[in-house]
């Protein structure tokens, strides 16, 4: 599938997404790169009760940083309205029952999986049965993605973050505190608290500006999200589709963290990850970028690719 | 890489001292080749035996004399993975002295003193359990209380994590033998390290130390009084904690073990969680013991244990040196624990009843006794 960005309305908005940042930071050099000189505002809320816990960041930049506080004004709403809490409680217990059923699933077909690509090499009477399991396991992941969209639909649907008082009036106290950013900077943690604030505060939608999105900032941002940890202590932990994305983007999966998360050099378990996903999957280091203004992906660097024979390549727009 | 072995040793020990000095030149010792360990001494000595504590081979395996030099071989199959603690015991003039392999730049310590250490093929230093400089510590903090069931003053040490925030609410471990965990299994700096991989929540530590370890800790109530009705409310008052069961774990090793298992058995529903590694988990099914007077307590409180169970605690992580005499113990506990409904973890290492065998199995431990963060988060 070709890479394309999709995020409607803006053609000529600049995004711009990168691996892990906290170790060595180039937040810098990229607003330097967009001639961006004045404050930025910074979305953390998947770092929960730290989401001001953003000295580093500060220290890096020359540029005022104006932290949004997506997370803590929304514990302020939920105070104030907490039918809208008990309401996302109600969703999340939704999602753990689908879930368990989901991961219950996925032990299944991930081991036929891995029983078969052990088997390829030698033999190609594999082929079809491969073909037919890998079928089935993304028929899996989009039967759960698709319950899962309609459990998170359906609590917008009662919540309805455009007319609600309370939610309009904390989405608009962040608006507010964005006023002045010439840019926007996501920044990763808890990716589904990421996603679930953004949504309710719609800010990306109502503060129109050039993006930075880095880490499970960046994974955000894409079309569907999914979780990974090869080194899992415990085994049985299979890499899984979580829920849709900001869909700022599509054509692509991203991979950050993947030194720490991914058996890169296990082809078995690569081919078992590029296999089931639709998109290009990337590795996304932290020296990784890639750059679009509006539909139009500019520039790739530092990018691996993982191919569905498990290997790393370059990666090529 | 050819290793040398024992032969060669021999032949070049005919030849004289330098000639094995060039042989095993630059090579680690013991040498170490797939699961055929060669232990090797050089000295003056009328017996070398080596001593070590694998619970299932003889307690006294004695070197080799190399013709009629001063080198002394032994070539010993252990099983890959393994990690064996050893000593040379040296017999000379009808003295005894217990030694440090010299030649061997690995020692494990503990509250004796230390031992050699061989790793067999297979077994690695966990990488999780090594101290990082780019890895933010926690602190550690220390208060007094008084104990009325322990009639003393106690000194307790705390462990806060580097994402503690007095804001939020930790989740609660307590460990017995708290500054033996600290010096002997590095397990600040395992928390420090899980912590900051996000594969443990930030923990908050409570680190415990007896003053008379086999009576406190076998199975006394009056310890458990102490943790139970004294101890836990003083933590809550100092530290945000969790005050409920589902927030609360408590572990520890050996001696530590039955201290825990025992205080969860005396005050059900206090600790969802347990961490027990090596317990001394003595029983009869008939007859009396045979491990000594300071077993009397432990061995009771077991027979009673294993007669009625109850639910102590909801999650139990369990592990055990196969090396240990313990273990047929500990895999009988399992079974028993299952069949009560509680959730169990059980491991085995090819390790024996020691620090380092318990600094190994941690970080499974923690992470499986409380969930992992890791998965959602991406920094």
């Amino acid at each position: 599938m070709a890479a394309r960005a999709t995020r409607s309305g803006d053609d000529r908005q600049r995004l711009l997404l990168l691996g892990e940042q906290i170790q060595q930071p180039r937040l810098q050099s990229c607003l330097d790169r967009w001639q961006i000189t004045g404050p930025v505002g910074l979305i953390s809320p998947g770092w929960e009760e730290d989401e001001d816990d953003d000295h580093w960041v500060r220290e890096s930049l020359r540029n005022p940083v104006v932290n949004a506080m997506l997370y803590g004004l929304a514990d302020e709403l939920f105070a104030r309205d907490p039918e809208v809490l008990a309401l996302l409680r109600e969703r999340q217990d939704r999602l753990r029952e689908l879930r368990d059923i989901y991961q219950f699933q996925l032990h299944h077909w991930c081991a036929v999986l891995r029983g078969l690509l052990a088997r390829r090499e030698t033999q190609q009477i594999v082929a079809q049965p491969l073909k037919l399991a890998f079928s089935q396991l993304r028929e899996v992941d989009r039967q759960y993605l698709t319950a899962v969209t309609d459990v998170i639909r359906e609590f917008d649907r009662r919540i309805a973050p455009k007319h609600r008082p309370s939610i309009v009036a904390y989405q608009r106290i962040i608006c507010q505190r964005l006023e002045s950013c010439q840019a926007l900077l996501v920044a990763g943690g808890h990716v589904g608290v990421l996603l679930n604030r953004l949504r309710i505060s719609r800010v990306l939608n109502h503060v129109r500006l050039p993006i930075i999105a880095w880490s499970g900032g960046a994974m955000a941002l894409g079309n569907k999200i999914i979780f990974y940890d090869h080194f899992h202590p415990h085994a049985g932990q299979e890499t899984e589709f979580s829920r849709q994305g900001m869909k700022f983007f599509r054509g692509l999966q991203l991979f950050p963290n993947a030194q720490q998360r991914l058996d890169l050099h296990n082809p078995i378990e690569m081919a078992l990850v590029a296999g089931r996903v639709p998109d290009r999957p990337l590795i996304l280091d932290s020296e990784s970028e890639i750059e679009w203004s509006g539909k139009r992906l500019v520039h790739a660097q530092g990018i691996h690719e993982i191919g569905t024979d498990g290997l790393l390549r370059e990666f090529k727009p | 890489m050819m290793l040398p072995n024992q032969e060669q040793i021999v032949a070049a020990a005919a030849v004289g001292d330098e000639a094995v000095a060039e042989l095993l030149d630059g090579y680690p010792l013991p040498l170490v080749d797939g699961d055929i360990a060669t232990f090797v001494y050089h000295g003056a000595a009328d017996e070398v035996v080596l001593r070590h504590w694998v619970f299932g081979l003889p307690s006294e395996l004695h070197l080799q004399r190399a013709g009629d030099s001063q080198w002394w071989t032994l070539p010993l199959e252990l099983p890959l993975k393994s990690r064996v603690e050893y000593k040379f015991a040296v017999r000379k003039g009808g003295h005894e002295q217990w030694i440090l392999d010299p030649r061997n730049p690995r020692v494990a310590h503990d509250p004796f003193g230390g031992n050699s250490v061989v790793h067999m093929t297979g077994y690695e230093e966990p990488d999780w359990s090594i101290p990082k400089t780019a890895i933010p510590r926690g602190s550690l903090e220390t208060f007094t209380m008084p104990s009325q069931a322990l009639d003393s003053l106690r000194e307790i040490r705390v462990y806060l994590p580097p994402r503690y925030r007095p804001n939020r609410r930790h989740r609660l471990l307590v460990m017995h033998d708290g500054d033996d965990y600290l010096k002997f299994s590095r397990l600040a700096t395992v928390l420090d390290n899980l912590t900051t991989l996000w594969e443990i929540p930030p923990l908050v530590v409570v680190l415990l130390n007896p003053h008379d370890r086999l009576r406190e800790y076998g199975a006394d109530p009056r310890h458990a009084k102490f943790v139970v009705e004294e101890l836990l409310p003083e933590i809550q008052r100092r530290y945000p904690v969790i005050s409920e069961p589902a927030g609360r774990c408590l572990g520890g090793a050996s001696f530590g073990a039955v201290a825990s298992l025992a205080t969860a058995w005396y005050y059900p529903q206090v600790f969802d969680m347990l961490l027990l590694q090596s317990g001394s988990f003595a029983f009869t099914d008939i007859g009396h013991h045979t491990r000594g007077p300071v077993f009397d307590p432990v061995v009771k409180f077991m027979n009673q244990f294993r007669d009625a169970i109850g639910q102590p605690a909801k999650r139990i992580y369990l592990s055990c040196g196969v090396y240990e005499s313990l273990i047929y113990e500990n895999r009988s506990l399992v079974p028993l624990l299952q069949g009560a409904g509680i959730q169990v973890k059980f491991e085995e290492a090819r390790d024996g009843h020691n620090w380092e065998n318990w600094r190994d199995r941690l970080r499974s431990g923690l992470t499986w006794l409380f969930p992992v963060p890791r998965w959602f988060y991406y920094e």
